[in-house]
């Protein structure tokens, strides 16, 4: 199976304004706190192992460093936090191994040391290449930083097997539709092997979310957030991208192995406060408190609980959410083996009304998202609740 | 005690007439509750009563006093329900009284329900002394009242008491009225044994307490007893009177008011205006006026959650223990599922249900629209009586239709006039007289069919008149009537539980309202659902909700699956409350939407 590792790295110098990731904002701090931070990483892969829950005759699958801004650390303490993985684990060049990387955080020296240091797919966050736009996301960066970023990556990348992908947030509150055209054509441009475009989403707590329930702005209206939706689809398909998840588009072989494993319902470890695991069917979480998190790891304990179960149907329902998402579908009859409960069966009434609806689609056991059923699956999942 | 001291009384009032409170006010008087025991509205002792100000229950209290004259007289107050869903019970329990305290506010005069209840004393042939209250009221107008005494209901209003139940003035003077103007009871204590019930309740541990004027003869602990209506014979465990809580005692005598309890299980085998006799040597002839007394209004009662169906079933049972004019049997809706078909003696009583069983028995419960019992007569000559809108035969079938008509009194101060009049006529009313009590207040005749009244006639007769019009009815007769069934198309699917029964005439006006009602409560689904409104195959009026569009979670975050579990969680509980129609989920306010337009 191999292991498949998240590892989260809460610091950022400014919070964005959609973000509800757990984060923790230190002006002018970020960089050696992430250091520091990568340093109880590798104590608390100890402390795992030591639990006795990782087989270390397993290699390892992929290592995505999510945040807050991991890619604020230093290359060499990426690279130290490698090589603790490597001397532990099997990880070889085949692995792979993700930073989220932030305009303006890494020069061409950074990402060669990065590179060096085993990393070899660069997830840039981009958001928009509109000045206006990115204005109003409280990101540090501007669109000229995510431009010489993904330079360096076109340049550095070009002569190895090492990728990058771009991360697009579409339907920004006065968006134009010329707007949207052009960050997707200029994303597709830059060379990315994987492009992902999320509709800004308005999380309870957010300054976005304030913004929008004090009227200050208004989202695109619905006709137009469908267009997008198709039309981003249809550009990147054209493009040779694959829409393999709601959200992701990916040339052929460079599907994000790591995302793909949550929603083929795989086990992975997480590491870090705010990270979670899944060890079928035990689900962990580490709480969300660095200062929880460092003295738990600094004593030597473990700091993950256990997330109990909802009950069969609820974690059966929980699970397709996931599951769903890709665009290969779910083999019912496997899925209903490994949650001992088959939503045909027990929703049979709603699953038949999805299928003659025409928002699922049947092949044998495996059941697939139409584009109407990709387009409204919140509501599809709680039709089957 | 001897029957020339004994002095049986109740007393009629409009709500907020201060009923309750000139009750408390004798009871302390007569000091037969201690000042420790004392509290508002002693009578009234559900939360329910309380907390609406009415009386749904009888009460009783025996009151001993001692009057200027210096004899000790025994007074039994019997407290009686006031709304005009009880009218039968009321009339029984009046029938149990030789004379009537007619409670009228000083402030707001007479009112609608005050002159069926007065009209009913006088029916029965009671003294009824007119008692005015609140006259320490700054608005208060003594002299309109008796006016208004004299001139709307005919009674001589000269020897009428000014009280305030709030402070206690007049209380002595209602006393020692009571002694001088109401006739002690005039029965034959030798002759065989004729006891009224007037009311019971239902005790777990002692069966059922019949609520008893004697009225010829006396009653004992261990006589053999027989209901005449039933000729169901008991044996006397045990005889009281009320002062309010059971006190034993040995015997109830001619003329006394008191209880008795005779290992009854069943509260259907002591049935309110029977007549108690004696199985070894029975009377002749029953006391008059005993009646049946059937459901008029009835709906559908559901469990929302439908694992709650035998709790209901529980509660609904053990209620009706207490209550014997409420009927249920089961019932299945291909919508709601399985619940009851339920009929109650009026809205009030409707309401009054259902709130017990939801607060009583802690149910959540989802109330069908009302119907009435429509006669049918079919081309076969069978007449069948129909109280679910479901069960109306095929209209090939049907040779005429019957729904039942009511004699509607409204008195409301003449400004209000032309709205309630707009009103009445939109509901198929028929106006028989309209006249002035005083320049300040009308009283307008209709005569309506049930049916228009049961939705919510009397709401919209409030905020016509904003308060002020006074409403009461009784049910009159059946007439042919122009009926169809108007039915509900969720998708195509017949919603039965939304079907209703309603004139030719307004059937399409009808339709397109409700169809818009459901549009605003039924929320947007994956899919466009339709809503037809349609009698027989014909659509009548057509609304679309459209489908959703887009909604969908952009960014899974796949690390944390659980993050959307409260939300799943919050959705799930949520859909317990909806209904499937088909593939189409509908909220439980959508049932009631029939109630809501207008």
């Amino acid at each position: 199976m191999g292991h498949f590792i998240y590892i989260h790295v809460p610091f950022c110098e400014q919070r964005c304004t959609y973000c509800d990731f757990y984060t923790v904002t230190s002006p002018g701090d970020a960089a050696r706190r992430a250091d520091a931070w990568l340093e109880l990483v590798a104590r608390e892969m100890a402390l795992w192992i030591a639990a006795g829950d990782l087989d270390p005759a397993e290699p390892v699958e992929t290592v995505f460093l999510g945040g807050g801004t991991p890619s604020r650390a230093s290359a060499a303490g990426i690279g130290r936090l490698l090589d603790a993985v490597r001397a532990e684990f099997a990880l070889s060049a085949l692995a792979e191994i993700t930073l989220e990387t932030q305009p303006g955080t890494a020069d061409a020296e950074k990402i060669a040391a990065l590179l060096a240091a085993g990393v070899n797919r660069f997830s840039v966050g981009v958001q928009t290449f509109q000045p206006a736009l990115l204005a109003q996301t409280g990101r540090l960066h501007s669109a000229d930083d995510s431009r010489r970023l993904l330079e360096t990556l076109q340049r550095q990348t070009a002569a190895s097997n090492a990728t990058y992908a771009i991360d697009l947030i579409s339907c920004w509150p006065g968006q134009t539709p010329d707007q949207w055209r052009k960050d997707l054509r200029e994303a597709a441009a830059w060379g990315a092997d994987h492009i992902s475009v999320y509709e800004l989403t308005y999380h309870a707590g957010t300054a976005m979310r304030r913004r929008l329930d004090a009227g200050e702005i208004e989202p695109p209206n619905e006709d137009w957030r469908i267009e997008i939706f198709d039309e981003t689809a249809n550009f990147l398909t054209a493009q040779g991208f694959e829409h393999y998840e709601i959200s992701n588009f990916a040339r052929p072989g460079r599907r994000s192995r790591h995302n793909e494993n949550y929603w083929r319902l795989g086990n992975y470890v997480g590491w870090g406060a705010g990270a979670h695991s899944f060890l079928f069917p035990r689900r962990f979480v580490n709480e969300n408190s660095a200062e929880a998190y460092q003295r738990s790891i600094a004593a030597g304990r473990l700091f993950r609980r256990e997330i109990p179960q909802p009950d069969p149907h609820l974690t059966a329902v929980e699970n397709l959410q996931m599951a769903l998402r890709l665009v290969d579908g779910v083999d019912m009859d496997w899925f209903a083996d490994r949650y001992g409960c088959d939503v045909r069966e027990t929703r049979a009434a709603q699953f038949r009304a999805l299928l003659e609806e025409g928002l699922l689609t049947q092949n044998g056991p495996v059941v697939r998202l139409s584009r109407a059923g990709r387009l409204r699956f919140d509501s599809l999942i709680e039709y089957l609740l | 005690m001897d029957q020339s001291r004994i002095r049986n009384f109740s007393i009629i009032a409009h709500i907020d007439h201060g009923k309750s409170t000139l009750a408390d006010r004798l009871i302390e008087h007569t000091q037969v509750v201690s000042q420790r025991e004392m509290r508002d509205q002693l009578l009234d002792s559900m939360d329910l009563e309380r907390e609406r100000g009415i009386t749904i229950k009888a009460q009783a209290v025996r009151l001993p006093y001692t009057a200027k004259d210096g004899q000790s007289y025994e007074f039994n107050l019997i407290d009686t329900p006031g709304h005009v869903d009880f009218t039968y019970e009321v009339s029984r329990s009046l029938a149990a009284c030789e004379g009537a305290l007619l409670v009228v506010d000083a402030a707001q005069g007479v009112e609608a329900q005050t002159l069926a209840n007065v009209y009913l004393a006088i029916g029965n042939n009671l003294e009824i002394i007119p008692v005015i209250n609140k006259v320490d009221l700054p608005s208060a107008d003594p002299e309109g009242v008796k006016e208004q005494i004299e001139q709307v209901i005919g009674l001589d209003a000269s020897g009428a008491i000014l009280a305030s139940a709030k402070t206690g003035l007049g209380t002595e003077e209602i006393c020692e009225a009571i002694v001088a103007r109401i006739p002690p009871p005039s029965g034959q204590p030798d002759a065989p044994l004729r006891a009224l019930i007037f009311d019971s309740k239902y005790d777990s541990y002692r069966g059922v307490v019949t609520y008893v004027r004697v009225v010829d003869g006396s009653l004992r602990k261990g006589d053999k007893i027989r209901m005449i209506s039933t000729q169901a014979d008991y044996e006397v465990d045990e005889v009281g009177y009320f002062n309010p809580k059971l006190c034993q005692t040995d015997a109830l005598t001619c003329g006394e008011v008191g209880y008795v309890i005779a290992s009854i299980k069943e509260i259907a085998s002591v049935r309110v205006g029977d007549t108690i006799t004696h199985a070894r040597r029975p009377a002749k002839e029953p006391l008059p006026g005993y009646k049946d007394v059937k459901p008029v209004v009835f709906a559908g009662l559901y469990p929302i959650n439908a694992d709650d169906y035998d709790n209901v079933k529980d509660a609904i049972e053990k209620l009706k223990l207490n209550d014997a004019s409420f009927f249920y049997e089961p019932e299945t809706s291909t919508a709601l599922g399985f619940g009851f078909r339920c009929g109650f003696l009026g809205l009030l009583h409707m309401e009054i249900i259902q709130e017990r069983l939801e607060r009583e028995y802690n149910l959540n419960l989802l109330t069908t629209a009302p119907s009435v019992i429509y006669r049918v007569t079919t081309r076969g000559g069978q007449v069948l009586e129909i109280d679910n809108p479901c069960k109306l035969p095929d209209p090939g079938h049907i040779d005429k239709i019957e729904e039942p008509y009511i004699e509607a009194r409204i008195i409301v101060p003449p400004q209000y006039i032309g709205p309630i009049m707009t009103l009445c006529q939109s509901r198929r009313g028929i106006q028989k007289h309209l006249h002035y009590i005083s320049d300040k207040r009308v009283i307008l005749d209709y005569e309506i069919p049930l049916g228009e009244v049961i939705l919510d006639f009397y709401d919209r007769l409030k905020s016509l008149s904003q308060g002020y019009a006074s409403f009461d009815y009784e049910i009159r007769d059946y007439r042919p009537a122009d009926m169809v069934k108007l039915d509900i198309l969720i998708n195509g699917e017949l919603c039965d539980a939304l079907s209703s029964i309603v004139h030719r005439d307004n059937a399409y006006h009808r339709g397109r309202q409700l169809t818009e009602k459901l549009k605003e409560l039924v929320p947007r689904q994956m899919f466009d659902v339709a809503i037809q409104a349609a009698i027989g195959g014909k659509i009548l009026a057509r609304e679309t909700v459209k489908a959703l569009r887009k909604n969908v979670t952009a960014k899974c975050y796949g690390g944390d699956i659980t993050r959307k579990r409260k939300l799943l969680e919050k959705q799930k509980e949520g859909k317990k409350r909806m209904k499937q129609v088909g593939r189409v989920e509908i909220p439980q306010e959508a049932f009631m939407a029939v109630l809501k337009v207008d």
